[in-house]
């Protein structure tokens, strides 16, 4: 298991919070990407395209929450 | 919770029933020139046959989502088998999220297991889910064209 501090999951989702121009918080749904499956994959480009990676598919729709989503972020980029 | 799985035409056709016509009104093009009309005897026997495969939404028990294929070894190519889809459809409140993403991740699932070569489906002019077969690697390989010839009634 990988450790990841928790100021890294914080920057990460202030990162987020930037792409999205919405607060968010760790238990955050995430509903929050968008209305419709559109606009949820269009923030998801987004925010690879920002933290220079690709989100597996399978791993991204474990996701439950913006935070679940910044915690793998800020320990695999 | 919502699940994604596989399942058999004839055991959901009593549920599917009644949401089709949801589909049709929303979906269904030409809808004064091409009426709703299943051929509920056609689907039956290509269910009979092993061709007809489903992959299905539920939240808790309710249906919410399906996608309808047609297997079969391509007319031209016999040693590819292909997936064709029938139609898809998420009903619009689950439309949220990568519930989408899900129901089409759970299409190729089963069609992997089921050793299907290639998928076929469309993305509708006027409801473009383009993003999504993007998302999971799918290729955009023309334009579906259609005229009625069709006079209305």
């Amino acid at each position: 298991m990988t450790l990841v501090s928790p100021k890294s999951v914080i920057i990460t989702l202030q990162a987020i919070e930037e792409i999205l121009d919405e607060p968010c918080s760790m238990d955050s749904p995430m509903s929050l990407l968008g209305n419709d499956s559109l606009e949820t994959l269009w923030a998801i480009g987004q925010i690879e395209t920002t933290f220079k990676t690709k989100i597996p598919d399978e791993q991204l729709v474990q996701f439950k929450t913006i935070g679940e989503m910044a915690t793998w972020l800020a320990s695999n980029t | 919770m919502i699940t994604f799985q596989s399942e058999r035409w004839f055991d959901i056709l009593d549920e599917l029933k009644p949401l089709l016509v949801g589909q049709w009104r929303e979906l269904g093009l030409y809808q004064d020139q091409v009426p709703m009309d299943m051929d509920w005897d056609r689907y039956r026997v290509l269910d009979t046959l092993g061709m007809l495969k489903i992959t299905t939404g539920r939240d808790g028990g309710r249906l919410i989502g399906w996608y309808v294929s047609v297997v079969t070894p391509h007319l031209h190519y016999r040693t590819t088998t292909y997936g064709y889809n029938d139609f898809y459809y998420l009903i619009p409140e689950y439309r949220t999220g990568l519930n989408g993403m899900q129901l089409f991740m759970a299409m190729e699932k089963s069609m992997r297991e089921l050793g299907v070569d290639a998928l076929i489906s469309i993305s509708k002019t006027l409801h473009p889910v383009d993003a999504v077969f993007e998302r999971l690697g799918w290729n955009n390989q023309g334009t579906t064209y259609m005229k009625v010839l069709k006079e209305i009634a």
